[in-house]
């Protein structure tokens, strides 16, 4: 019995090890001195500390002015994906037409497409709007996230009795009250989790916008991130700060909501 | 319930649905019979670009490599994921740690862990090197191995996507029957007995889904083996998301050649999508 | 002017093929509290919901109070309206349920709050959420959030079939006090006759989409318009012996009964189970098969020729040992002689 112990006790650490590692290498990196990272012999752990790196990325305006145009992107995005989203899932869980069940399909299947596909022709046609390097572009596209909030949220409507919206209505409220008072803080967990699924997944985002968005001050972070890579790939210290901060803003969310999260996708 | 179709709560999703996602597919259909290049239209070349495709030995190359590295990812993150469930049914604490540690790579961007994954595993200040070094055994040559430079894509990709299977495989097999487990054990069965007569066929349907999906993210993959690997050594990790980006936009600048890849592709992981939509109706 | 608080006049709804409401007449006087009975599928609930609004009828049409309920929206009739499962919201306490229907209505209403509380004697509650109340707390608040802005109308969907049996006499008694002091008019649906009978002033069975007979327990009880509502009513049922009638006496094969007034026919004769007197030295001779002990009284199971009874016996009785002969008579006055092709009541 002890060694079946012994040898879960060892897989565990591994696991762990294995999810942490990259992390704590990342965060060393962040926060050695950029000459110290290339001493040889190198060494797991830094002999000098520092948060100059840190310091640097703060203070370069084009990290914040891509910081912003994540935000703008992303809370666009978000906001147009789960209000329409939301509609419509409301709509597909409250009433039964012939061809629901195929929509609903329709709904899954396209959001599985793989962006690849579209690569071309969405690069050709923002060339012929004249929209190169616009932010407002990304965000429509990235709005496309509307049918996975579709997908989410109709298992939480239909968890929001029908009733409870009669007895509303037979309180004296009208149809749309009755929604606002009753049914959206009903569905709120529901709405919180596709929100927060639909702004990571536009964070992340990288692909599209590094198709569309070629001046640096209309990158997305994740894109700035690339491009600082690019061309600051000896500076290993700046990379991994850059990084940090990039990721930063998902990380903290996720840390906030993790076990609305983890409970929610546990379908 | 009501009956009818609710026009006004379903057409804006719809609406919004065609254009973000219908119309550049459409689109790409009729880019994919031209020479079209940034900047310019092109000229009408009807199927060229699809025969062209089917006689390109770097498109079939391609398409293999996408499919060694999304059947690899498959093996990797469904037996990880299952045996993670399993291993988790039974401890509360070790999941509640589980969730913080594997859902954490889960939200970074794929860019993110490409970056990380690609230092971390680096010649020169990269952990698992120093570690290797230590022992005493010669650096792994990550980036000029062919195979190693899969196994990296792998890696990286498990690191992210166990959390994702581990989810999917846990919502099944906590409704593992009990009552059966109990008795095959009490029957003197083996574990590989009882995997074999209860736990596969209960987990038949989630594991084939779960499957499917790692499947279709990882075929069609860019950021990940674009920002580890590159595709390289040479050809050796260049999966079709990349070779039609290299079409597009490296050099060549044909965005009709690329487009009719993105529909091959398409196809493609069209039947696949059916074939998990099927399981998934079946599954309800 | 009308007497009448509410009138539906040939009220239809149909769902595609089926007609879950055909033509459905009711009058409501004010203060009155009206039982809708029937078994599952028979149309009530949804007659509940065409009365709210919740859905709208096909045809016919609906006045409360003198005023055309047509095309009105649920919050705008001024009915109320208490669900199975009390529908209470569970993001809101015990006071914001109570306080809601004032809220639609721009009030706040705390006073009003409190004292329907202290009425219903959930004032300890105010504070607590649907999900820590037991279920007939639960219902209290439904109907405390039912009554509180004083409704034309009140509706009860089975409001006490989640609750347990002990539980649901004390309910019922609240409901009867609660309409008796605020004077509202009231209907109240329901799947159980003797709960029907326990609560309603009046009666209106429905079966199939239509109201089969209207009256007070009283006379649903001992003068059922036809077959359908004699043997809904009852516990054991009543009693139907297949006879032709000739010249006042009806015979079959199971013996016959005198003395009978009707036209001659084919008719089936229908008797409560207390309308009997065993053991006896009557005409009728049957087989005692069983008998089940209730306390307070027995029910006999006896067989006549073919045809199975079920009879009420007081416990002084002495009755001989099971699957013996066994004499009984049937009282004439009490007596039910319903067509036997039409299956109404003849007299």
């Amino acid at each position: 019995m002890n060694a079946r112990r012994l040898a879960a006790r060892l897989s565990a650490a591994l696991v762990a090890a294995y999810a942490l590692l990259p992390l704590l290498w990342l965060t060393r990196l962040a926060v050695t001195p950029e000459n110290e990272i290339h001493r040889w012999p190198p060494t797991l752990l830094p002999a000098m500390f520092t948060l100059g790196h840190f310091g640097d990325i703060l203070g370069d305006a084009l990290f914040w002015r891509q910081m912003g145009n994540s935000l703008f992107v992303c809370l666009l995005a978000t906001a147009l994906a789960l209000a329409l989203g939301a509609l419509g899932a409301y709509g597909l869980a409250r009433h039964r037409f012939r061809w629901r069940d195929g929509l609903l399909i329709g709904f899954l299947a396209i959001h599985l497409a793989p962006g690849v596909a579209s690569m071309a022709s969405v690069y050709r046609l923002a060339e012929q709007l004249h929209a190169l390097n616009s932010l407002w572009l990304v965000a429509l596209l990235k709005s496309g996230g509307v049918t996975l909030a579709v997908w989410i949220l109709i298992a939480t409507f239909r968890q929001v009795p029908e009733r409870l919206e009669q007895a509303a209505q037979l309180d004296g409220f009208t149809r749309l009250q009755a929604l606002r008072r009753v049914t959206l803080p009903l569905a709120g967990p529901g709405l919180l989790t596709a929100g927060l699924l639909l702004f990571i997944q536009s964070w992340n985002t990288f692909f599209l916008p590094f198709l569309l968005l070629e001046d640096p001050r209309k990158m997305t972070l994740t894109v700035g991130l690339y491009r600082y890579f690019s061309e600051h790939g000896f500076e290993q210290g700046h990379v991994a700060a850059f990084m940090t901060l990039s990721i930063l803003p998902v990380v903290a969310l996720f840390l906030a909501f993790r076990q609305r999260l983890w409970r929610d996708l546990e379908i | 319930m009501k009956r009818g179709f609710p026009a006004a709560y379903l057409l804006p999703a719809l609406a919004l649905t065609a254009i973000v996602w219908l119309l550049p597919l459409l689109y790409a259909v009729g880019l994919a019979c031209t020479d079209a290049a940034p900047g310019a239209s092109g000229r009408w070349l009807g199927a060229t670009n699809f025969l062209r495709a089917l006689g390109d030995a770097r498109f079939g190359h391609a398409l293999l490599t996408g499919l060694l590295y999304a059947g690899g990812a498959v093996i990797l993150n469904v037996g990880a994921g299952l045996l993670l469930a399993l291993a988790l049914r039974r401890a509360a604490r070790a999941r509640a740690i589980a969730q913080t540690l594997l859902l954490l790579p889960w939200v970074l961007a794929e860019l993110a862990v490409a970056l990380i994954w690609r230092g971390f595993l680096a010649e020169d200040g990269g952990w698992i090197n120093l570690m290797i070094g230590k022992l005493g055994g010669a650096a792994l040559p990550w980036r000029t191995d062919p195979f190693l430079a899969m196994l990296a894509l792998w890696i990286a990709t498990l690191w992210q996507g166990l959390a994702f299977s581990t989810l999917l495989q846990m919502a099944g097999v906590g409704a593992l029957p009990e009552h059966h487990l109990h008795a095959a054990k009490l029957d003197g069965a083996s574990r590989w007995l009882i995997f074999r007569a209860i736990v596969w066929p209960h987990q038949r349907r989630v594991i084939a889904v779960n499957a499917l999906l790692v499947f279709l993210f990882s075929l069609t993959s860019f950021a990940l083996p674009f920002a580890l690997t590159g595709g390289g050594p040479l050809f050796a990790t260049e999966v079709p998301a990349l070779y039609a980006y290299q079409t597009a936009f490296a050099g060549r600048f044909e965005l009709g050649y690329a487009a009719a890849q993105g529909m091959i592709l398409l196809v493609g992981c069209a039947l696949l999508i059916a074939v998990l939509l099927r399981l998934r109706r079946r599954a309800a | 002017m009308s007497d009448f608080a509410l009138q539906l006049r040939r009220v239809t709804r149909r769902f595609g093929e089926v007609t879950a409401v055909a033509a459905l007449d009711l009058h409501l006087r004010p203060g009155e509290l009206l039982a809708l009975v029937g078994p599952s599928g028979s149309g009530k609930s949804t007659a509940l919901q065409l009365i709210a609004g919740l859905l709208e009828p096909d045809d016919g049409e609906i006045v409360l109070k003198g005023r055309d309920l047509r095309g009105l929206p649920p919050g705008q009739r001024d009915v109320a309206m208490v669900f199975q499962d009390g529908a209470l919201y569970p993001h809101l306490t015990v006071a914001e349920n109570l306080g809601f229907p004032l809220r639609a209505r721009g009030k706040w209403g705390q006073k009003a709050v409190r004292r329907m509380a202290e009425r219903l004697e959930i004032a300890a509650l105010l504070d607590r959420r649907p999900a820590q109340l037991s279920g007939g707390e639960r219902q209290r608040v439904a109907l405390g959030r039912a009554l509180i802005r004083h409704p034309d109308l009140f509706l009860l969907d089975e409001p006490l079939s989640s609750l347990d049996l002990p539980l649901r006499d004390r309910m019922r008694t609240l409901i009867r006090e609660l309409v008796e002091e605020t004077g509202v008019t009231a209907i109240y649906v329901t799947h159980d006759q003797a709960e029907a009978m326990a609560v309603g002033d009046r009666l209106a069975v429905m079966n199939q989409g239509a109201i089969v007979q209207c009256g007070t327990p009283e006379e649903i009880y001992r003068r059922p318009a036809n077959t359908f509502v004699a043997c809904f009513f009852g516990s054991p049922p009543m009693n139907l012996l297949p006879a032709r009638l000739e010249r006042g006496t009806a015979a079959g094969d199971w013996g016959k009964v005198e003395n009978l007034v009707g036209d001659d026919g084919d008719v089936l004769l229908g008797f409560r189970p207390e309308d009997a007197t065993l053991p006896d030295d009557g005409p009728l001779r049957g087989t005692l098969e069983r008998v089940d002990f209730f306390g307070h009284e027995r029910i006999a199971a006896v067989r006549l020729g073919e045809h199975p009874l079920r009879l009420r016996v007081g416990n002084a009785h002495a009755l001989p040992a099971p699957h013996s002969a066994v004499g009984l008579t049937i009282d004439p006055a009490r007596l039910l002689i319903f067509d036997a092709a039409t299956r109404e009541r003849r007299s």
